[in-house]
């Protein structure tokens, strides 16, 4: 359960289900990301909870624009359409890229992944770091656990090339 | 009810005299029910005075406006043709048509489309119709600004050095320039909302743009009349709000400043201008009247000044002879219903009798105004069209929304992009400021590209707190391009992201399968739905 969406400037953001710990945003390099829970009210708007603070948002989409109003601002972004199976997907491996502790691990041996779908997430120094799927793929191994202490460059998921159907 | 009798008069060559003569006699009777000859936020606007006094409003519509809001306010609609205005709000033939199907005893035209249309005016009261505006020869005096500058003399208001071009000959072109003095600019005649005018500042550009303004004063006004005017360097533009009765009574309502304009658009307005001295407030203020009584206005008016700040003096620039977009800063620190008292000005009914003047008026804090463009500053200010996803307006004291738009309407390509005014008032120019920006903060527009992030921008400036703004501060700041929407820069534009990813109001009210197909993430959500929709879900299929 995953979307992406592209700002005015093309740059490709991601946003995954985490489960219990609500809903993870990313941008497409995994450098920056936020993880929230959101609440639907009646009137269709939105509260976001990040960090045990709530923040009220508005969405809309019309056609393939999505638009949020939160924080005073607003911002159009755009769906953007997965390129399943493009060449530049390649790796077969996801590492974990420093030490720290596996908080959520998000898939089993045998899913089947889309490039961008968060499998792991590690914390070190009040961090969370989500672990992207390099490309679409299967699970074929996965090495860690919720709850385990992990070294960076470890490798923890392992994908196996899906066939084609 | 009386009737204009006079032939018209070619108002650019008529003298001051002539003119005070011909716009003697206004068309008042009873009114109970009125043909609103207009669309969108003013046409609602209408109405809702109308409401007030108990009189019946008539919409009309093109069938770009079906569903329009203004159609929904009154109490009664007409649809008058297509979308094109040429075929609906600017024909004078089936506006009155819908007038007398509607059985309307008045006319009230708003701003723009034929407001100040000397001949809709005139067709109205002919057609035995009261007229809410100027009379008609009013109107037609007031269209040529040489004309309009005689009377201003007459009335021995301030006009600023300026030269009509009769003889276009390059020496005599470049005679009058040096009697006008540097910088000058060229303005066409007829005309209004800033086309054709040239800012000219040496003899050695000046042929040039004479020729250039002809063209285009040719093409847009058919007359390539023009006059030079003295340009003055970081002029302000300070308009009087004047009223007057039938009766001879005029009166002043303070005045408003257009703060802040882009190409002759304006953006900002606030009342009462904040540079003025009482002194120098009392004598813009009693030259607007002046002027108003010497060519016998009857209505609401505006009579529109420039105030040089160096040389502390105002000039006289023309008259706009009808209610103006920016009449709510005036009604918020005067508590003047401005409209309210067209109408009962056009009943006959005395300025003395109208509570709002009866003890004189007087200015209380201050206004502030913006203007809501469909427009994306970010690409140039290219008008945007669409469907308002979400729109939401502010509600808060002290503020006030004119719109003609709500949740759900569409703006689209054939008029006017202005989706709303907000306004705001403070016992203080900062007060009014910090509640118009608190209440654009609480303004959603979704679905349409606007200016409110530029707003919002511009209203925080340190020249707009501090009031040190002219005319061309916006074109200074920002040049042809503004700030657009909100930019990714951090982590609580990504917190919105997530808000991205539950798409719309829609998506909430479908089932997930629905939702997802709506591009949305469907109706899961981790505080409320934990059972079934959560992390087992997103393991996909096993």
């Amino acid at each position: 359960m995953k979307r992406q969406f592209s700002d005015h400037s093309g740059v490709v953001y991601s946003v995954s289900a985490l489960g219990e710990a609500g809903w993870l945003a990313t941008t497409e390099d995994g450098d920056r990301q936020v993880t929230a829970r959101v609440r639907r009210c009646r009137d269709g708007s939105l509260l976001i909870e990040q960090g045990g603070i709530t923040r009220p948002a508005q969405v809309s989409c019309s056609g393939d624009d999505v638009w949020v109003t939160s924080a005073g601002a607003t911002t159009r972004w755009r769906r953007f359409e997965q390129r399943r199976g493009a060449a530049l997907e390649t790796g077969n491996s996801v590492m974990s890229p420093m030490t720290g502790k596996v908080v959520v691990v998000s898939v089993v041996v045998g899913d089947v992944v889309s490039k961008g779908d968060v499998l792991v997430v590690v914390e070190a120094m009040k961090m969370e770091q989500p672990l992207l799927a390099p490309r679409d793929g299967v699970v074929a191994r996965v090495a860690c656990a919720a709850g385990e202490l992990v070294d960076g460059g470890v490798e923890l998921v392992t994908l196996a090339v899906v066939e084609a159907s | 009810m009386t009737s204009p009798t006079q032939r018209p008069t070619d108002p650019a060559t008529a003298s001051a005299a002539e003119i005070s003569t011909l716009t003697k006699t206004a068309t008042t009777g009873p009114i109970t029910r009125v043909l609103i000859a207009n669309r969108g936020e003013i046409a609602v606007r209408i109405a809702r005075a109308c409401s007030v006094l108990g009189i019946e409003s008539v919409a009309v519509f093109s069938e770009a406006d079906a569903e329009a809001r203004h159609v929904r306010q009154c109490d009664m609609a007409v649809p008058i043709g297509p979308a094109a205005a040429a075929e609906s709000y600017l024909s004078i033939p089936r506006l009155l048509a819908a007038a007398q199907l509607a059985g309307a005893d008045a006319v009230h035209p708003g701003y723009g489309f034929l407001s100040e249309n000397m001949a809709f005016a005139r067709e109205v009261a002919a057609a035995g119709l009261v007229w809410i505006g100027p009379p008609p020869a009013a109107i037609g005096g007031m269209e040529s600004k040489t004309a309009a500058k005689l009377v201003a003399e007459a009335a021995g208001v301030p006009v600023a050095p300026a030269q009509r071009l009769t003889d276009m000959s390059e020496t005599a072109l470049l005679a009058a320039a040096e009697r006008v003095g540097y910088p000058v600019l060229v303005k066409p005649e007829h005309g209004g909302g800033g086309k054709g005018m040239q800012r000219v500042d040496s003899p050695s550009t000046l042929i040039a743009a004479v020729a250039t303004a002809r063209r285009v004063a040719q093409a847009a006004f058919n007359s390539d009349a023009l006059f030079l005017e003295r340009y003055v360097e970081r002029a302000r533009h300070v308009e009087v709000q004047v009223i007057a009765d039938a009766h001879g009574d005029v009166r002043h309502v303070f005045e408003r400043e257009c703060s802040l304009q882009r190409r002759h658009q304006k953006v900002v307005e606030e009342a009462p201008c904040a540079i003025l001295t009482d002194v120098e407030r009392a004598a813009i203020c009693e030259s607007g009247r002046a002027f108003a009584a010497q060519v016998g206005y009857v209505g609401a008016g505006t009579v529109e000044f420039l105030f040089d700040p160096v040389r502390r003096a105002h000039y006289f620039l023309e008259m706009n002879t009808r209610l103006q977009v920016e009449h709510p800063v005036s009604e918020l620190v005067t508590g003047v219903d401005l409209v309210m008292a067209q109408l009962r000005i056009a009943r006959g009914e005395r300025l003395s009798t109208m509570p709002a003047f009866a003890l004189g008026t007087t200015l209380r804090g201050h206004a502030v105004e913006v203007r809501v463009y469909a427009e994306d500053p970010a690409t140039g200010y290219l008008p945007q069209v669409g469907r308002f996803e979400r729109l939401v307006w502010p509600n808060a004291p002290f503020v006030r929304v004119d719109t003609g738009y709500e949740q759900g309407d569409e703006v689209g390509m054939h008029y006017d992009p202005m989706v709303a005014k907000i306004i705001a008032w403070g016992a203080d120019r900062s007060e009014a400021l910090d509640r118009l920006c608190a209440a654009l903060r609480e303004t959603v527009i979704h679905g349409v590209v606007t200016n409110l992030p530029m707003l919002l921008e511009v209203l925080n400036r340190p020249e707009v707190r501090a009031a040190a703004l002219d005319t061309g501060s916006l074109n200074a700041w920002y040049g042809g391009q503004g700030p657009g929407l909100g930019l990714l820069d951090d982590d609580v534009s990504l917190v919105g992201l997530i808000a991205a990813g539950h798409g719309g109001p829609l998506a909430s009210a479908q089932a997930d399968g629905a939702g997802e197909s709506a591009g949305g993430l469907g109706a899961f959500d981790p505080w409320s739905a934990l059972s079934g929709r959560g992390f087992e879900h997103n393991r996909g299929p096993a």
